[in-house]
């Protein structure tokens, strides 16, 4: 046993949520040895299994969760140090001088700020980008005719490090932005950033959404134990037999898209925006679900994305957390900044309403895609992908007065469910381009196999042998598609507001029963597992 | 205390019926076809009559061809090779094999020491003996109504002792094969102490544990073969590379494999067990049974496989 612990900390044993190892052994530990814990000890067993769970996936590399949790800690307790000061100083002081102590203590504390973001978004970059930027550095270098070989040292990654960095910086800023008062509770800090089910993928929660919440953590009841397994049991379906099993083709077509035709590389690009898809959305139920059996009501992280009209809404429904913390965090922080403030005054005199705002919220826009583009890799195809998201956001903004001009002269009803169905359909092609490139060996291969998908669209160079070769058959893709509709039509019906677990909660046992037995033997059958198969990690958490 | 009692009574009954639904579903799955029939067959053998056990991946049931064994040394070997063959999993064959045999050499082909033997496949693995719906589930595929009819029962006698026959040729490229290198890839802890185990194993037996190397173009190469040869210093085993001997085993890439120097074909593997024959010989605790009454199948087999090969390699 103590032999499987130290292997399992060289990370071989527990690799995902979705691993055996999990749901056979630890899951099921850890809910047994909580239910017989004490009341008053649940959340410290639960900050000891999220630490057990972090190093049987990291090993030593542990450490980097301790120290940020060590380092939200001390910048949120001398935040408060240095807001409480201003308040003891500035009691019975004139306007004037409570303004330039303000001012004073404002410049102090953007100072504690800098220094916890160079902390650990500076780690972040150093651990994950270094190696990027020296190889581009080199390539520059060698451009101009200087023989630079600036080696980059590489670093293990510890898992979700580009999770619980912005979820720790999350709660500095907030903090700092007055939303929340800094935690003397160290227990309480490190429950909320290391809780085992969202320290691999997220979501990125927030203070206010989960500390409390952990802290306070209950007994389990039933009813959260049936419906978090019933989650559970729908992620593993989207994950396991969709996601996977469409893994082997996407990626045999992505590694050999030269020997494809147009069609065949248009149809892997679809085929990757659902792995994809369902791999993260099926992750995040598998969070939810897990969080939801001890009683912790995790923030939603997909809205059904692919019901979008437009990409600025296709983002706010597609890894919500990250789409917020990027908004409230970077964006907001950019617009409300005096000198952007000031163009955009400007800007409105001079282009109006509609495009004075916009000049200055590109420049917000365009950093926060900047951001998002390098949060997923430090690769240029990742850059790619948010500038691409940039520029269709932009245009978006910058032509939708045109639109509605042109809609309201030819009478159409932007509400119509034909119009709703075309834009649906135009931003579900836009997303599976951008993933395209986001999936690709690097950008000059997405470009690659952009060209040959728009020049050269046939579905010649596939036939039945081929697909032999690659390990698939048209089985393969009637489970996929079953799944598939069977997904969609859950997604519709949430859509319209009815809640599928909640109705079959109020069905009689029979029904209930044959769904659930349905739901398991679908993923013990139909699962991608085994021999033939090669394990696929949580496609989100190597970001 | 009375809703209690009936939310665990429900929940009980729930887990019966689940597990009453995968024995019905493994019964529906394993009527197929018995997995690793070849390699299972070994228990279908006379007791006591395989003097080498040969434990392996792919790289096993295509390099090593008992029957030829048989014909050249009187050697009575079979190959419990499986494709993807894990160390666990042949840890299982070894003890499966040694309940009704007593090898005196079990040889363990190299190249599964260099694929990761994670937990999940083992906890896999262990659900599968008991639900095989676990390691087979991918048969919904093939599944016909006939499949219920014709229900096989038991393995019945492996004719070629776990060889499987291939003449098809795909030459291999040699580029960097085998390029001399100091560097040692290191075999995963896991599955050196798997390794010690079956060491322990065979010791406590009596039998002899050799690590060989099939030779592999695609496979291997001096960072792998150093990193073995350390670990069989280490334990005090017989490391026989392949690839190393490839002059002396006479292996001709241009016609010796069947898929551009992945695995071996018939003509290679007729080298490769040449080769083996000798060594095994060499070790002096093989008894040559040609003649042996007990025995007389074997020559049943090997006439059967020679007529096969004369009249394939005829066309």
């Amino acid at each position: 046993m103590l032999s499987t612990i130290l292997w399992a900390g060289k990370g071989v044993s527990l690799t995902s949520f979705f691993s055996v190892m999990y749901f056979t052994m630890f899951l099921p530990a850890c809910i047994v040895l909580f239910a017989l814990t004490p009341k008053k000890a649940k959340k410290y067993f639960v900050i000891f299994v999220s630490y057990m769970f972090f190093w049987f996936i990291s090993g030593l590399l542990l450490a980097y969760l301790i120290l940020s949790t060590v380092s939200m800690y001390f910048f949120g307790l001398w935040l408060s140090k240095v807001k409480d000061k201003l308040k003891q100083e500035s009691a019975g002081l004139e306007k004037e001088e409570r303004k330039a102590l303000k001012e004073k203590y404002n410049n102090k504390e953007r100072g504690i700020v800098i220094l916890s973001v160079v902390l650990h978004i500076g780690g972040l970059l150093v651990l994950k980008y270094a190696g990027f930027f020296s190889d581009n550095v080199n390539l520059l270098l060698n451009k101009f005719g200087i023989a630079g070989s600036i080696k980059a040292p590489q670093f293990m990654l510890p898992i979700g490090i580009s999770f619980f960095s912005l979820q720790a910086l999350s709660y500095i800023l907030d903090v700092h932005y007055g939303k929340i008062k800094a935690d003397r509770n160290i227990g309480r800090l490190a429950l909320f950033i290391c809780f085992f089910p969202q320290i691999v993928e997220g979501p990125i929660c927030r203070y206010d959404q989960t500390a409390n919440q952990l802290w306070e953590i209950k007994q389990i009841t039933y009813e959260n134990l049936t419906f978090g397994i019933q989650r559970l049991l729908y992620g593993m379906l989207k994950k396991i037999v969709v996601a996977d099993r469409l893994n082997t083709f996407v990626d045999h077509i992505f590694s050999n898209y030269s020997s494809f035709h147009g069609g065949v590389i248009a149809f892997a690009a679809v085929a990757y925006t659902i792995q994809l898809y369902m791999d993260f959305s099926g992750s995040m139920d598998a969070v939810i679900g897990t969080a939801q059996i001890f009683g912790i009501q995790m923030p939603e992280n997909f809205k059904h994305p692919f019901f979008s009209r437009t990409i600025s809404e296709f983002w706010t429904r597609w890894h919500i957390s990250l789409g917020t913390w990027f908004k409230d965090y970077i964006f907001y922080p950019i617009t409300s900044a005096k000198k952007i403030k000031k163009l955009t005054s400007s800007a409105r005199k001079k282009i109006g309403n509609h495009y004075g705002p916009l000049l200055a919220g590109s420049i917000a826009l365009f950093a926060v895609w900047a951001c998002n583009g390098l949060w997923h890799g430090a690769a240029w195809n990742f850059i790619f992908f948010g500038m691409y998201h940039f520029v269709l956001i932009l245009i978006g903004s910058l032509i939708n007065p045109l639109v509605r001009k042109t809609n309201s002269k030819l009478k159409i009803n932007p509400d119509a469910k034909w119009y709703r169905a075309v834009q649906i359909f135009r931003t579900c092609v836009l997303v599976v381009i951008g993933e395209l490139f986001f999936r690709a060996y690097g950008l000059k291969n997405g470009l690659h196999m952009f060209k040959r998908m728009v020049t050269n669209f046939s579905f010649l160079l596939i036939d039945e042998t081929t697909m032999k070769t690659i390990g698939v058959d048209a089985k393969d893709f009637i489970i996929v598609g079953m799944v598939v509709i069977i997904v969609l039509c859950v997604s519709i019906l949430s859509e319209k507001g009815v809640s599928v677990r909640r109705k079959l909660a109020d069905t009689n046992i029979v029904v209930r029963w044959i769904v659930l037995y349905a739901l398991i033997l679908c993923i013990v059958v139909f699962g991608a597992y085994g021999y033939g198969y090669v394990v696929v990690d949580p496609l989100y958490a190597q970001y | 205390m009375k809703d209690i009692v009936s939310k665990i009574a429900r929940a009980v009954i729930f887990v019966m019926g689940l597990l009453l639904l995968l024995y019905g579903l493994s019964r529906m799955v394993v009527v197929k076809e018995k997995m690793d029939q070849h390699a299972n067959a070994i228990v279908s053998e006379p007791e006591q009559t395989i003097d080498v056990l040969v434990l392996g991946n792919s790289e096993t049931y295509s390099s090593v061809v008992p029957l030829k064994l048989w014909e050249q040394k009187g050697i009575t070997a079979y190959c419990c090779g499986t494709p993807d063959q894990r160390l666990f999993y042949a840890k299982e064959f070894l003890e499966k094999t040694f309940k009704n045999q007593s090898p005196l050499v079990v040889m363990i082909e190299t190249d599964m020491l260099y694929n990761g033997s994670a937990k999940n496949d083992e906890v896999v693995h262990k659900l599968s003996t008991v639900f095989p719906v676990f390691l087979y589930h991918n048969r919904w595929k093939t599944l016909s109504f006939s499949d219920f009819v014709h229900r096989n029962s038991g393995y019945g006698v492996e004719e070629n002792k776990g060889y499987s026959y291939d003449l098809t040729i795909v030459p291999a490229s040699t580029d960097g094969y085998m390029d001399p290198s100091e560097l040692v890839e290191v075999i995963p802890k896991r599955n050196q102490e798997y390794i010690r185990q079956i060491k322990e194993y065979c010791d406590e037996r009596g039998a002899l544990l050799v690590l060989y190397s099939t030779p592999s173009t695609v496979n291997w190469n001096m960072r792998r073969h150093n990193g073995v040869e350390i670990l069989a210093e280490d334990i005090g085993i017989d490391y026989v590379d392949l690839n190393i001997l490839q002059a002396d085993v006479g292996i001709d890439w241009r016609r010796d494999t069947r898929d551009k120097g992945d695995h071996m074909n018939y003509w290679g593997a007729n080298k490769v067990t040449g080769y083996l024959g000798e060594y095994l010989h060499s070790l002096g605790i093989l008894v040559d049974h040609r003649g042996d009454e007990r025995y007389q199948d074997w020559d049943i087999y090997l006439d059967s496989f020679n007529q096969q090969l004369a009249q394939d390699s005829v066309e």
